[in-house]
């Protein structure tokens, strides 16, 4: 399958440029023949990149073999839910932002991508294939309404401090900001949701404990309870405007420093064997 | 001599408001000086664009000179009017210039306003009035098509027209910030005159349903009110319905505030923190500027409007250039066609260039042959003259015909035989 994935490789940052081109056209000059093409060159690019994890899979094992590997699970990640919000709300012009950061993450991954000397016997197994996937997929939501979160909370201060600049202009509006804010994190929510009951499971199977003693599955299944708990109280409350997107950006920045912490202090991830 | 485009008009640019009152011309009066100039064999096709800003004359004619002796003839003695046209004298421009005109015109680069978008439905209108008109006017049909084309054109390809430059419209679009619809949104006006009519229509043209009117005067309040199907409260209603709406307009000419910070402090709870965007474009301002401090209030003034026209102006005419390209290639390409219907004039001038040669050629050698062989040499220049042309001129006519004449053949034939040189010539005799 080697040679195959090749190919991949290059066209797959290919795919993802033309359409982060096609995104800032939109974005810079609002024309409308860019708005129709770049989600669907972006489509495309998440076909081929799906084409990709098979080839890349063997048939065999879960194809997050590296590092780098993850990152491209990240662009694909980002690129998917980015679409998935595009469609639902018709708003693309925040596309330029998200699919900037899934092609510096694909290029990445196809710049440093190894051949797959030894194949851990983890891999292997389809449910933790799948918790892996809900996972990343669930981060990477959380992590795009953060940043919806962000982008209202710069829009509003533009408009606050009657500042016309780029943002003022290219930005959805600040109530479809945060629609798309809160679609992601429900999506988030409920893919990580999957993610950690996947894992707990297969953690269940493995080691015959549900809630293994590990700092990373702590934090995680602590910031999902907190983010559950958050979206509750927002909707109870009817939270909404700028007190929602501090609490987006603030509650993603606190769990991913919590996440990286603890990568710091414990190396060790997932020890199954 | 060949007809020709020419266009005579009044614009903002050289007639005041009164003057340009006086020669509006409603849909019935156009079709009724159509009717009566397609009877002038001085006009071939005519078409008029009249809105508040500019009145223009578009003709096809062949004898330009007593048009806009006849224009005024026509408004003082069909319509009655009495204008005095001393006081104003019209512009005219003909060719290429007539054709510039237009295309300007349909762009908004000759609006009062830059850029103003109504302008190019009015062009619409008048090529619709000329469709309904009952003579032949293919030239005026595909001119007013063409500018209707490059006025589009101009508006998708460039920001021209982009970006608000009245007060109330750019009240709209700053509140297209912050909600993506209004149909939803709850919008307050404070005041009933024409500034708060003028914002609430804008914002109903764009999906807003939802209006509460405050005014001192009652009557007034309620009259506006009835216009927009909107609810009328009084002004001591303000602090409540501080809690239930998401856009404020205040425009009146109230000496003092008429909303103040406490009224918002005490409208935030029941409001949920939501957003509330307040717009005065009152003078002096009628809400209390400290309002601004609260994090979920977005205040705008008048002043700041203004910052955003003047912006928008500038940004529009950044897009001159860009727009000037367009319209010189929406121009060239409407003169490459009226060219192609000048087929007769090229045969005319094709046969008179291969006939000045003949003669060229038999003037030459007339001195050194016989009267009967000069005779010969003429017939059989003639007769190959005549055959070499046979070809191409059944082909043209054919071509016309056929209304397959492509402008580039026309334009080939006219660069190859250096027709135009041939055409200022003849001008040149006759004159």
């Amino acid at each position: 399958m080697q040679p195959l994935i090749q190919p991949f490789n290059v066209l797959l940052p290919m795919l993802y440029g033309i359409a982060l081109i096609y995104y800032g056209f939109y974005l810079r000059n609002g024309n409308e023949q860019s708005g129709k093409w770049a989600p669907n060159i972006l489509l495309s690019a998440l076909v081929v990149h799906l084409l990709y994890f098979i080839a890349r899979s063997n048939f065999q094992y879960f194809p997050i073999t590296n590092s780098f590997d993850s990152l491209s699970m990240v662009a694909f990640s980002i690129a998917m839910i980015h679409l998935i919000i595009e469609r639902t709300s018709g708003e693309g012009k925040t596309g330029f932002f998200f699919i900037s950061i899934a092609f510096v993450f694909q290029v990445s991954a196809s710049m440093f991508h190894v051949v797959d000397i030894h194949i851990h016997e983890l891999l292997t197994n389809p449910i933790f294939g799948i918790h892996v996937f809900f996972t990343l997929v669930g981060i990477s939501a959380l992590a795009i309404s953060a940043i919806y979160g962000l982008m209202y909370w710069m829009l509003a201060k533009q408009i606050k401090s009657h500042n016309m600049g780029i943002i003022y202009r290219g930005m959805p509006p600040l109530d479809q900001l945060e629609a798309m804010g809160r679609l992601s994190s429900i999506l988030g929510l409920v893919s990580l949701g999957l993610g950690l009951i996947m894992g707990h499971f297969y953690a269940y199977r493995v080691l015959g404990i549900l809630f293994p003693p590990d700092l990373k599955i702590i934090i995680n299944d602590v910031a999902w309870i907190f983010y559950l708990l958050g979206w509750a109280i927002v909707k109870i409350k009817n939270y909404n405007g700028l007190r929602l997107s501090k609490l987006a950006f603030w509650g993603f920045i606190v769990y991913a420093g919590a996440i990286m912490a603890a990568n710091f202090i414990s190396t060790s991830f997932h020890q199954f064997n | 001599m060949s007809e020709q485009l020419i266009v005579i008009g009044w614009s903002h640019k050289n007639a005041p408001v009164e003057f340009r009152d006086k020669l509006f011309l409603s849909k019935d009066e156009i079709q009724g000086l159509v009717k009566e100039a397609v009877q002038k064999d001085f006009i071939q096709e005519v078409t008029i664009l009249s809105t508040c800003n500019r009145t223009e004359f578009y003709f096809v004619s062949a004898n330009t000179s007593p048009l806009t002796s006849w224009v005024k003839e026509w408004y003082n003695d069909n319509l009655k009017r009495d204008i005095d046209f001393l006081q104003c004298e019209p512009y005219t421009h003909q060719g290429n210039e007539t054709i510039k005109q237009l295309f300007r015109v349909a762009s908004g680069m000759e609006s009062m306003m830059l850029g103003e978008n109504q302008i190019l439905s009015q062009v619409k209108t008048a090529h619709e009035h000329l469709l309904m008109s009952s003579g032949k006017t293919p030239s005026l049909n595909q001119l007013f098509r063409d500018a209707v084309s490059c006025g589009k054109a101009v508006r998708t390809d460039t920001d021209l027209c982009r970006g608000a430059v009245s007060i109330s419209l750019a009240a709209v679009e700053l509140a297209k910030r912050i909600y993506s619809s209004f149909q939803k949104q709850k919008i307050l006006l404070v005041g009933a005159g024409e500034s708060a009519e003028l914002t609430a229509k804008h914002f109903q043209e764009n999906g807003a349903t939802q209006f509460i009117i405050v005014n001192r005067s009652e009557e007034r309040g309620k009259r506006l009110a009835e216009k927009f199907s909107a609810e009328y409260a009084k002004l001591s209603e303000i602090p409540e319905l501080l809690k239930q709406v998401d856009i404020v307009v205040a425009a009146t000419h109230s000496k003092e505030y008429l909303i103040t910070i406490n009224q918002v402090n005490q409208a935030l709870d029941a409001r949920q923190y939501k957003n509330l965007l307040m717009i005065d474009i009152s003078t002096p301002r009628n809400i209390d500027t400290e309002i601004h401090k609260i994090q979920e209030v977005f205040l705008y003034d008048i002043d700041h409007l203004e910052d955003v026209i003047s912006e928008n102006l500038i940004k529009r005419k950044d897009e001159i250039p860009s727009a000037e390209r367009i319209i010189k290639e929406h121009s060239r390409k409407f003169i490459s066609w009226f060219k192609s219907l000048e087929v007769k004039p090229t045969i005319s001038l094709l046969t008179q260039y291969y006939e000045k040669i003949r003669l060229e050629e038999l003037h030459r050698y007339e001195h050194k042959v016989s009267e009967d062989e000069k005779n010969a040499m003429s017939k059989l220049s003639k007769g190959l003259v005549r055959k070499l042309l046979h070809y191409p001129i059944t082909h043209l006519k054919g071509l016309a015909d056929g209304q397959e004449l492509d402008p580039q053949t026309i334009d080939t034939i006219w660069r190859l035989y250096r027709l135009e040189e041939m055409k200022d010539s003849e001008v040149e005799k006759s004159e």
